[in-house]
């Protein structure tokens, strides 16, 4: 495939396939039913899949260095634009089916609960990279728009310690994705000098 | 320690008819086996059970007319973190847990203190339906009919001394039949699993040992084969699967407490005035919902049992003693 491909047609492909998921998640909900307490349910799935594509975005980089596939920088909008659609479900069935629309009660979660602070800082952090996340944005942005992207690192830092302060009975999946964010940012950090070189 | 029955005696099943219950079982069993009924599903495998039902004439608590949480539900949406953390991980694995035979062990500040057959203990005991809310500590609940009796007369069995001033409870530990509680070094769960109640609130009407619902023996899932029901506290006090009961004159360690001191005190009485620190307790999810329809209830103090147990918490500050 030659990288115009990539660039041109493979990172609309993509959708269809981050939108998997979702479509499973209607398919259930339509012939299978969510289970007794949707509410549970839809925010661990779509919590969960907004991290594995927040991940994933994290690897382009690293895969690009590391292994010369710089075929895969294209595709790194559409995870980006895949994890914030999947976080914004996420925030959605929070404020739909745990707080029913009741504003007091996201107040009183803001003001005492340090887990969803985090997490809602991780998904407001998101809103800025997805309205620059287009070619134009980053052409009109320059210099500054590599600035602004690298809040990609606080917002998935403040999305493990969304996981790490929610978990109840076993720290497992938290670590797992601690594990997979430290070995993502140490690879960057052993071939942070060309990227000096880059900008300028 | 007596606890005075409001239940007339025409109530009560008859010696003979009592003793007439194995035959009776049996035949229930095959009924069961034969019904055709829409809403048998997975509760036809489960043997029936004969006992007394739960009414509007039952004693206050004993029976709610709210919708039943239906069987389907009650059996596949379960927090027994000794077969994994998914709520439907008990479902998936508890077959693997071997309820007979079962024996539980008492000890301590009883005059007859030894290991016990359940099967023999179940023999002195009256079996009888309840239906109560269950709410958990994270904010859903259910209504559920139990079947079983309650834990006084099961104590009454053992002679409990003066100096039993709390009962504390066990769950089996069995790695092999009960895969969560492996060694894991990311658990924070210390197993087995304990519970405990002080003795007011053990010798509680309200306060059964369950070993059935909706009329069949217990899924192993949902605490087979004998379980804890606390009514007003939170879920994670009502211990499943339990293999020991001791009374002692000290205050017993609680499993989630000894996990999260700041999030589960000893008593974890339902009390929406107390949040939990990651979450409101205000509201309640009452479960089955939808996507549309969520069922979001008030949470009401002592799970709507104030009336009956607010008098064993006289002078406490609840929100301290939480």
């Amino acid at each position: 495939m030659n990288p115009k491909w990539h660039s041109r047609t493979g990172r609309w492909l993509l959708w269809p396939l981050g939108l998997l998921p979702l479509a499973w998640l209607v398919w259930q909900a339509r012939f299978v039913g969510l289970g007794p307490d949707p509410a549970e349910y839809l925010s661990g799935f779509s919590g969960e899949w907004a991290l594995w594509f927040l991940l994933a975005v994290l690897t382009v980089t690293p895969l690009q260095r590391h292994a010369g596939w710089s075929w895969l920088v294209p595709y790194r909008q559409p995870l980006g634009l895949l994890a914030w659609t999947y976080a914004g479900l996420h925030v959605l069935v929070y404020c739909a089916l745990w707080l029913g629309w009741d504003w007091s009660a996201l107040g009183a979660d803001l003001k005492k609960r340090t887990y969803i602070v985090a997490g809602m800082f991780a998904y407001a952090m998101m809103w800025p990279l997805a309205l620059t996340s287009s070619r134009r944005a980053r052409q009109r942005l320059g210099a500054r728009w590599k600035k602004l992207h690298r809040l990609v690192y606080a917002i998935v830092l403040a999305a493990l310690l969304h996981v790490f302060w929610q978990s109840k009975g076993g720290v497992g999946d938290a670590a797992l994705y601690a594990l997979i964010v430290i070995v993502l940012l140490a690879l960057r950090w052993r071939f942070r000098a060309p990227s000096i070189i880059e900008t300028k | 320690m007596a606890f005075k029955s409001d239940i007339p005696s025409s109530e009560i099943t008859p010696e003979s008819v009592y003793l007439r219950r194995r035959e009776f079982m049996v035949g229930a069993a095959l009924a069961g086996a034969m019904a055709v009924s829409p809403q048998a599903s997975a509760s036809s495998d489960l043997r029936a059970l004969q006992y007394r039902k739960a009414s509007a004439a039952s004693p206050a608590g004993y029976f709610t007319d709210e919708t039943l949480t239906p069987f389907d539900d009650v059996a596949r949406y379960n927090n027994f973190y000794e077969f994994g953390l998914d709520k439907r991980d008990p479902a998936k694995y508890a077959d693997r847990l071997k309820t007979r035979p079962w024996s539980v062990t008492i000890e301590g500040e009883v005059a007859r203190p030894g290991t016990y057959d359940l099967d023999d203990l179940l023999k002195q005991q009256v079996l009888e339906e309840r239906i109560y809310r269950l709410r958990c500590v994270e904010a859903w609940s259910m209504v559920v009919p139990w079947v079983g009796f309650s834990l006084s007369s099961l104590l009454a069995q053992f002679g409990p001394t003066s100096r039993a001033k709390y009962v504390a409870f066990e769950t089996l530990y069995a790695p092999e039949q009960m895969p969560g509680q492996k060694p894991s070094f990311f658990s924070t769960i210390d197993w087995p699993y304990v519970e405990g109640l002080r003795m007011d609130e053990a010798m509680h009407p309200l306060t059964i040992m369950a070993v059935g619902l909706y009329g069949r023996v217990l899924p192993n899932q949902n605490g087979a084969p004998l379980r804890l029901v606390v009514p007003w506290k939170y879920g994670l006090k009502s211990i499943k699967s339990i293999v020991k009961i001791r009374l002692q004159e000290a205050q017993p360690p609680t499993t989630w407490n000894i996990s999260a001191p700041e999030e589960y005190g000893f008593y974890a009485n339902v009390n929406p005035y107390v949040d939990h620190p990651r979450w409101s307790q205000k509201y309640e999810r009452r479960l089955p919902t939808g996507l549309l329809g969520i069922n979001r209830i008030p949470t009401q103090p002592f799970n709507g049992y104030s009336e009956q147990v607010a008098g064993l918490y006289q002078g406490m500050d609840l929100s301290r003693l939480y």
